[in-house]
């Protein structure tokens, strides 16, 4: 009977002294990511450094399909709408950042400040190539809302990065405009030089900025 | 009896033999949980995976457009190697992206493979170490369409506040 005690001692010590080393690692790991949570809350609120704080969609591309030359000299343009959209926004939706936005700057590849400052494609590759003199370019302009003034005009900032075309503060909150090239640029051209695939293509800049600091 | 008790008691022993080592097999477990922990960044920089995610709840978004990951700030100690910062590209997507890493000034930091939908990293090997300090820095997007041809839609920058501690 005595033995039968003992062993059963042994055994209760035993599973014990398991369960409790299993759980001493179980609370080591917990508290280590309750520590690096009260670190990052202290930094930036719910977004912890070097995580993704926003999600922003642009425009894949801009394509204006076959262009075609126009009869006469007056304007033609084709327009392709765009949306510039706030997929997600996180950590400016409290008090302390009542003035913080996410903004979001548009360029041409080729962009220089007040040196290039326009948008155009490029002609890539010639139809006619023994006829074709060189490169050719068709300027085009981004317009924003039903506006047809190009956001180079009609921008109240611009720097390095390019033209200011949205501010956005929470999720769902976008913007709408237009890509607008005049045909009209290949009025009395010959189409021989100019037929041919064009391409080229936009920048769109994205950071944090304060309302004091955004124009 | 005796040799009873002395069954019993070898029974015993193996048991505790049995019980300690499950508990050390389990606190050795934890601690290699441990060592994978993101302050040890040296082990898994510059890995590529799938079913990298923003983090964020995603949104479903038109088929015509491109979302791009933003950050608010990144830290690092003087002398890394690496950074933490989360690149990728949303599985959402339906195109590639070349991910760039640099400062203002042109210092390139990192560039990434071409990175599918639904694929990045978080552990990004710098090319150089910084000083103490603040830094403004870019991730640069070169979208891609996903065809043989690789070719260039538009781009995108995020910028982002880099502190190094």
């Amino acid at each position: 009977m005595k033995t039968k005690k003992i062993f059963t001692a042994v055994l209760i010590t035993s599973l014990t002294l398991a369960a409790t080393i299993s759980v001493a690692a179980e609370t080591l790991t917990s508290t280590k990511d309750l520590d690096e949570t009260e670190v990052t809350a202290r930094i930036l609120g719910e977004n912890e450094p070097g995580e993704v704080s926003y999600v922003v969609s642009i425009p894949d591309k801009i394509d204006f399909g076959t262009l075609v030359k126009p009869a006469d000299a007056g304007d033609s343009f084709v327009e392709i709408p765009y949306t510039v959209r706030a997929e997600k926004i996180t950590g400016l939706d409290d008090a302390a950042h009542q003035n913080w936005y996410v903004r979001v700057q548009v360029r041409d590849k080729t962009y220089e400040m007040d040196e290039q400052e326009q948008f155009y494609l490029s002609q890539t590759t010639a139809s006619y190539p023994e006829v074709s003199t060189g490169k050719h370019t068709l300027l085009y302009t981004i317009c924003l809302g039903d506006s047809n003034a190009n956001v180079e005009d009609n921008t109240s900032f611009k720097n390095e990065h390019g033209f200011n075309i949205a501010f956005f503060h929470k999720t769902g909150d976008e913007v709408t405009g237009k890509f607008r090239l005049n045909q009209h640029q290949l009025y009395g051209k010959d189409l021989n030089e100019y037929a041919g695939e064009y391409s080229g293509s936009a920048v769109f800049h994205t950071s944090i900025v304060h309302s004091a600091t955004q124009n | 009896m005796d040799k009873l008790k002395k069954n019993s008691i070898i029974a015993a022993g193996v048991i505790l033999l049995i019980a300690v080592l499950i508990a050390i097999g389990v606190f050795v477990s934890g601690s290699l949980h441990d060592e994978k922990e993101p302050e040890n960044t040296n082990g898994v920089v510059g890995i590529v995976s799938d079913g990298w995610s923003t983090g964020l709840d995603d949104q479903p978004t038109e088929s015509a457009s491109i979302q791009i990951p933003g950050y608010s700030m990144a830290e690092m100690k003087e002398g890394d190697t690496s950074l933490h910062l989360s690149i990728g590209n949303p599985e959402d997507n339906s195109c590639g992206f070349y991910a760039t890493l640099m400062l203002e000034d042109g210092t390139v930091l990192y560039e990434s493979e071409l990175l599918a939908p639904g694929y990045g990293l978080t552990e990004i090997p710098l090319s150089e170490t910084l000083q103490k300090g603040e830094y403004t820095a870019v991730v640069l997007f070169q979208c891609v369409t996903l065809d043989d041809a690789h070719a260039p839609l538009n781009s995108a920058e995020s910028e982002f506040t880099l502190v190094v501690k």
